[in-house]
């Protein structure tokens, strides 16, 4: 679950007493962690930066309860993914709206692609934007509690032990969240493929 | 069906060499788990490779926080937990219960309630009293018999 940091807990404290640079360090220390994070389980959004701040900010009020025994890492991601989930929860019409950004070929070409074995560097880099689109759609059609530990196990590459921490949970649970989410992506990934063939077959 | 169901333990690798290569050996044959494995490798490889630049957000954090943190009601929340918010709630709720029945509200609260049921037992006592009086003469009567 990570060690406790005295440095984290000297800026901590002299927060609490009001110290403005302390919390601007402690921010400082931390916002790349929370930024990965909430870009990864939310996508690209413009929101992003307010939500990063919105994450902080719950982090300040809550400060005077946070016990320094423990780490103050997994603490701070732990709130920035449930407000992730909360934000996941009230956007539901943004799955419909990446996809239909994307043309009809570019569907099937990047889905396509996305079902090719590939090198190291995976699905070409010449269309990134269209590539990260179609990813994103796919996490979108996940439960958010799915989708987030999804993020913190296969991007983020966190041991079960501290998803289960960063989740507030046990660790069988966010095993059973991350093997359900690879099992729902392959199965929406499926239903676009084969809504494509149909579409195909008509055609023809 | 019982390999593809070690589908997570292999991605994992939580697996030792033996059950590795019994796994590999099945994937040669399941096109589920090829699938599902090809699909998850590109995307998190498109994830990762996803850049996301970083503004530098801490000083402005920091601001809002401490302008945010002065206010009253913020400095209440935050020494206040969840639990200790609804016992303070229920000890105030208490409290002011037991001064509403403090002997002194009760003593005030009881005599008003007996003087109104003694008020009303009276005026109904006159009004049966009352109802005997049909004459002049029954009138002068009944204010002797009452003392008047």
């Amino acid at each position: 679950m990570g060690t406790v940091d005295p440095a984290d807990s000297a800026l901590i404290e002299s927060t609490l007493k009001g110290d403005q640079g302390a919390f601007t360090e402690l921010v400082r220390r931390y916002q790349a962690a929370v930024w990965g994070t909430v870009c990864r389980v939310l996508g690209r959004s413009s929101e992003n930066e307010d939500v990063v701040q919105e994450v902080f900010l719950r982090a300040f009020i809550a400060l005077r309860r946070f016990d320094l025994k423990y780490p103050f890492g997994p603490w701070l991601l732990r709130i920035a993914t449930n407000y992730c989930i909360d934000q996941l929860r009230k956007r539901k019409g943004r799955k419909i709206q990446l996809w239909s950004e994307l043309r009809e070929y570019d569907q099937q070409r990047l889905l396509r692609d996305l079902a090719q074995e590939n090198d190291s560097e995976g699905p070409g880099v010449e269309n990134a934007e269209g590539y990260a689109k179609v990813a994103q759609a796919l996490l979108d059609g996940l439960n958010p509690k799915y989708r987030a530990a999804f993020v913190l196990r296969e991007i983020e590459e966190k041991e079960y032990a501290e998803v289960a921490g960063i989740l507030g949970t046990s660790e069988i649970a966010a095993r059973v969240r991350v093997s359900r989410a690879r099992s729902e992506l392959q199965k929406k990934f499926r239903a676009y493929l084969s809504g494509i063939s149909g579409k195909e077959r008509k055609q023809n | 069906m019982r390999t593809c169901n070690r589908f997570d333990n292999y991605r994992d690798k939580e697996m030792d060499a033996a059950q590795r290569r019994e796994f590999e050996a099945h994937r040669t044959v399941c096109e589920d788990c090829r699938a599902k494995e090809t699909l998850l490798d590109n995307l998190v490889r498109i994830l990762k490779r996803e850049s996301l630049p970083m503004p530098d957000l801490a000083g402005r954090i920091a601001y809002q926080a401490f302008q945010q943190g002065s206010s009253w009601d913020t400095l209440v929340i935050s020494w206040l937990r969840p639990g200790l918010a609804f016992a303070a709630l229920t000890l105030v709720l208490v409290l002011f219960s037991f001064v509403w029945l403090l002997p002194g509200n009760g003593t005030i609260s009881a005599y008003s309630e007996y003087k109104t049921l003694m008020d009303e037992a009276d005026t109904i006592n006159l009004e049966e009293r009352m109802s005997q009086v049909e004459t002049n003469s029954d009138l002068v009567i009944w204010l002797e018999q009452e003392g008047n």
